[in-house]
């Protein structure tokens, strides 16, 4: 097994490049490469307008990356970026151009790679350099619905389907897909629903729950396809207070499982205690990256030591 | 006195007469449930098309012929769309309220479309984000978790367009086709007398029409209260 093999093996979601915009020109999230390991618990913080919930939308593509590549279990969400292989740039009308007019061809890469010089219509580009492309994007890529079974995902505002009870919310996806029966799906809803103690809850409508209940129960309803990551975004935003802890509880007993998990959160008690990781994400970079105590308590950069005194 | 009934008289009792208007009334009510289904059918299509290219950015054409479609429809009175119908389009056609139907169909089609569109609109896009986040596909998403809460909320406004669409249908008569108004002038015609004919067919279409916002008023409560829980 060689090393990259190894490295890609505990990596589960690999971030390449990734930009994002929504208004062309202005870049919420400019050029992030990051890897999430199995069994990681990250947190990612930063100011509000910083990018942070883009992030982790991007991560199952809910957001559609502007550039850039996800990777999940070594296979390939978004379409692929033709910038970040240097094989398929090779044959691009572009690069060809360059090089016969004198470029030597590690240059012309560079320069190509570094200036976005491809066409954005890639037919321009050639037959070879289509074909390459498709060529990386048929070996890797995969279906997003079933990169997304795997991959559970909590909202702010937790999203339940308001006309289904709560048992039902639950089994709908697991039975729909066919990947467990309606028992089941029915007996994992209630031992599940046990365990976060809801499980007198099963025939209610979401209207009927208190805010923490409908989080914890959004918690549940992703758990319930035996995800191997669980996203979170800002779970605990649109609670009352008296309700964070209840539903930190939960996702703290989900972190002690071992589970992998990307949190963006502002409850910074949560991030120090629980994560195994923090993300410092400031103006669409990656501006503080490390172990929770190094980013809380000797921030390299002022942004981060500004950002702390405001939030703690 | 006299007057009332000697009117009452030669409207309803005398040649059998109130046969016209049943017939008349018959047609009227006949064109207007069927061009609401077509209309619903119709609607939900260019709505669904619309939502898809709005979310997903595929079906440019059919989202411009579905955007051509709503702006000369709504563009244009229904008088001249039912003329060209059938004089135009439909010239070989003999069965008017066949075409009646069509054509108030498709106005409605419009008119639908931007309600159920609206519907879908109106139910927060987290739950479309949540069913994908699921796994589940755009398709299973729209009919199971989007379509059953925007139909929901659009009931009691495609109730309101029947109900407008049953007092448009006042103009088919233009094709010949004896509804509700054109059963009015047979009558004076033959009667010469005015008053009658008119004020019973209005008093007709306000008895239909306010039977059926009983019904919706009825409708818009339930949901209403099972909104509530």
């Amino acid at each position: 097994m060689t090393g990259t093999e190894k490295r890609k093996q505990d990596v589960i979601i690999e971030v390449r490049g990734l930009c994002k915009s929504f208004i062309e020109d202005r870049m919420v999230l400019k050029n992030i490469d990051c890897d999430i390991k199995r069994g990681e618990q990250i947190v990612v913080i930063g100011p509000s307008g910083g990018g942070k919930s883009t992030f982790l939308r991007c991560l199952n593509t809910l957001e559609a990356p502007t550039r850039g590549e996800i990777w999940f279990d070594g296979r390939l969400l978004t379409p692929a970026d033709p910038y970040l292989h240097p094989d398929v740039i090779a044959k691009s009308s572009t690069y060809l151009s360059m090089t016969e007019g004198g470029v030597l061809p590690g240059d012309a890469l560079a320069k190509i790679r570094e200036e976005r010089l491809l066409r954005k219509n890639i037919r321009h580009e050639g037959r070879e350099f289509s074909a390459a492309l498709k060529k990386t994007e048929d070996e890797n890529r995969v279906s997003i619905d079933l990169a997304r079974r795997r991959i559970g995902m909590v909202f702010q505002h937790f999203n339940l389907f308001p006309h289904f009870n709560v048992q039902k919310n639950i089994t709908f996806a697991p039975v729909t897909l066919g990947l467990q029966t309606e028992e089941e799906a029915e007996e994992r809803a209630l031992s599940l629903l046990r365990r976060i103690g809801l499980e007198d809850k099963k025939d209610a409508f979401p209207s009927q729950l208190s805010g923490g209940q409908k989080q914890r129960i959004a918690i549940v309803r992703a758990l319930a396809m035996n995800p191997e990551v669980m996203l979170f975004d800002e779970p605990t935003s649109a609670l009352d207070p008296e309700m964070v802890g209840e539903v930190l509880d939960v996702m703290k007993r989900l972190a002690e499982q071992g589970m992998t998990m990307v949190v963006v959160t502002h409850e910074m008690g949560f991030a120090r205690e629980v994560a195994s990781r923090a993300i410092f994400l400031d103006d669409g970079v990656i501006a503080e990256d490390g172990q929770p105590s190094q980013l809380f308590d000797s921030p390299k950069s002022e942004r981060l030591r500004s950002f702390l005194a405001k939030v703690l | 006195m006299n007057f009332i009934i000697d009117g009452f008289i030669s409207t309803f009792v005398a040649e059998d007469r109130y046969k016209l208007f049943l017939t008349g009334i018959g047609n009227t009510l006949l064109t207007a449930f069927f061009a609401t289904l077509v209309g619903v059918v119709i609607g939900s299509l260019i709505a669904v098309v619309k939502t898809v290219h709005r979310q997903k950015g595929s079906l440019k054409l059919l989202n411009a012929v579905a955007e051509v479609y709503t702006t000369v429809i709504r563009g244009t009175p229904v008088v001249v769309q039912l003329l060209i119908m059938y004089n135009v389009i439909f010239i070989w056609s003999k069965h008017a309220v066949l075409v009646g139907i069509i054509a108030f169909g498709i106005n409605s089609g419009a008119y639908v479309s931007e309600i159920i569109r609206a519907g879908i609109n109106a139910v927060d896009i987290g739950q479309t984000e949540a069913g994908r986040s699921l796994g589940l596909s755009w398709g299973v998403t729209m009919r199971k978790i989007v379509l059953p809460q925007a139909i929901k909320n659009v009931l009691p406004a495609i109730g309101n367009e029947f109900i407008s669409l049953l007092k448009e249908t006042s103009v088919i008569g233009y094709l010949g086709v004896l509804d509700l108004t054109k059963a009015a002038e047979r009558v004076i015609s033959r009667t010469a007398n005015v008053y009658f004919p008119y004020i019973s067919i209005a008093l007709g279409y306000l008895a239909v029409v306010y039977i059926m916002n009983y019904f919706v008023k009825r409708l818009e409560r339930r949901l209403a209260k099972s909104d509530r829980n």
